[in-house]
């Protein structure tokens, strides 16, 4: 279709005939009944509210007043801005974020504050004190915590208490010289064996080596095991000398 | 309004009246000054220049007729006729509180600069000795922390400390010395007494002694306290078992403390 044109020019002294008038009649009913773009005036100007509401799809609405379309943005996380579409300040909620979507260069140095951290998830005994008189390893009774890792390296470590006197003691009311030692296990595997020996030799005079004690934190391991639940233990065992008395709490915490 | 038909079938040898040509004519001129969707055909293709400018509501550009869609090009863009987020458009300010929580970071992607320092350090400036005294503050050795709630690790660590008994040349029984360390956080102890002790026994004779026992000042320890604020102090004895008997402890210069939550 196009422009419509006339389909008789009628001039004067032309006799009205019937199929003239109907051709002419017609032909203006059906363009009219069939318009398009070329039936348009150029600068036609077509104001909005002439417009269908239906012409907006989705993410558009048709205004009531002016019948403009316009963006609907959902004002939480995208809104219209100075006439532009933009993402709305605070907008990209956790929702929004695809998993992994954060990596390093992402986040702003020293931004990570300890608040940010998950909790440290240390395992600690309280205050224990026990001893070993065997020449044998064996279990301190109730030195063992029990921790579950993601892989990082442990820290595991004795420690004094808030109260009571802690540490690591041998001696002797006869000997000149004592020993003693004491090993942290993981599980049934030995990640740490520490040995103590102290000796006197005096001459003229009998003599014994009555007390050494070394504080509790002088006993220590870094482990570096897989992920996985473990438990830690420590065990002692008296070589020479009265007794291996320890009195402390184990701790264990993976580390950052 | 909607599609219109013909009012009056025209015959030859029935001449027009002027009621029929008006109804035609008038049915016509009020369908061109009412048209509607009924009278374009389906195909009509309005192009984008017969509507007025104002067409383009907020969110819109026009130019030539042609609606596009006006982002800001930094947070939102078009591309290949698509609206989508822009790269590197989400900003720090687009990111609403909390939105990033573990399942958004990818993992071993928060490095170390990543996390915020929160530490503190003292250290001694000067050898500090101390004689038959219980629970000596250490001078020098205060490091004041604020937690969020997280366990504190507190140190001690950089040089010896040297634990002495003068020469007693008529000993009998216990000699040596007895030494604890403290660290108190406020008027609370954090670590009660954890010992470090050398003493000997003498049996039935008089003899000589003397100790000097000398060992690395190395301690650690884990506060688990609730969020604040919180002052650490170093406290040492240094006593002799014995009535009478003296002992001596010397901290020496460069003994640090630390604190740091975990």
């Amino acid at each position: 279709m196009s422009t419509i044109a006339r389909v008789t020019n009628f001039v004067d002294g032309d006799v009205l005939d019937a199929a003239d008038l109907n051709d002419e009649f017609d032909n203006l009913v059906d363009n009219l009944n069939a318009l398009n773009n070329d039936n348009i005036a150029a600068a036609a100007g077509i104001a909005p509210s002439k417009i269908s509401a239906s012409i907006a799809g989705s993410g558009l609405v048709k205004n009531g007043t002016t019948g403009a379309l316009e963006v609907n943005p959902d004002n939480v996380t995208v809104e219209i801005s100075s006439n532009q579409i933009v993402i709305k300040d605070l907008g990209i909620t956790a929702a929004k974020l695809a998993a992994d979507a954060v990596t390093t260069a992402k986040i702003l140095d020293s931004n990570v504050t300890r608040a940010k951290l998950a909790a440290l998830g240390q395992q600690q005994t309280g205050r224990i004190s026990d001893s070993e008189t065997g020449s044998s390893y064996a279990d301190l009774t109730g030195l063992t915590v029990t921790i579950t890792t993601t892989g990082r390296p442990v820290m595991v470590m004795l420690q004094g208490a808030t109260s009571g006197a802690t540490g690591l003691a041998h001696g002797s009311t006869t000997l000149d010289a004592v020993e003693t030692a004491v090993r942290i296990l993981r599980d049934a595997t030995v990640v740490a064996e520490y040995e103590m020996e102290t000796a006197l030799t005096v001459s003229g005079a009998t003599i014994s080596v009555d007390s050494v004690v070394i504080p509790a934190s002088s006993i220590f391991v870094i482990d570096t095991p897989a992920a996985g639940t473990y438990t830690y233990k420590l065990q002692g065992k008296n070589v020479a000398g009265d007794a291996l008395s320890v009195s402390a709490e184990l701790i264990a915490w993976e580390l950052m | 309004m909607g599609q219109i038909s013909r009012a009056t079938e025209f015959a030859n040898g029935n001449p027009p009246f002027a009621d029929d040509l008006n109804a035609e004519m008038n049915q016509i001129a009020s369908t061109g000054n009412n048209l509607d969707n009924d009278n374009f055909v389906a195909g009509a293709n309005i192009s984008e220049t017969k509507f007025a400018s104002t067409l383009a509501g907020s969110g819109f550009d026009v130019a030539n007729g042609v609606l596009s869609l006006n982002t800001d090009d930094a947070s939102l863009e078009t591309s290949a006729d698509a609206l989508q987020v822009r790269n590197l458009g989400v900003t720090a300010a687009k990111l609403a509180a909390n939105a990033v929580t573990t399942a958004k970071i990818l993992n071993a992607n928060v490095t170390r600069a990543k996390i915020a320092t929160s530490y503190q350090t003292a250290v001694t400036v000067a050898d500090q000795t101390i004689t038959n005294t219980s629970n000596a503050l250490v001078t020098s050795l205060t490091v004041t922390i604020t937690t969020t709630g997280r366990p504190v690790l507190l140190a001690i660590y950089g040089a010896s400390i040297e634990f002495s008994t003068p020469l007693n040349t008529s000993a009998t029984a216990l000699k040596g010395y007895e030494g604890s360390v403290r660290i108190a956080r406020g008027a609370t102890n954090v670590v009660n007494s954890d010992l470090v002790r050398m003493r000997i026994r003498g049996v039935g004779t008089n003899y000589d002694t003397q100790v000097t026992d000398k060992r690395p000042f190395c301690h650690l320890m884990v506060d688990a306290v609730a969020a604040g604020t919180y002052t650490y102090v170093v406290r040492v004895s240094a006593n002799a078992p014995s009535i009478g008997d003296s002992a001596s402890a010397i901290i020496k210069t460069g003994t640090k403390l630390f604190a740091m939550e975990l």
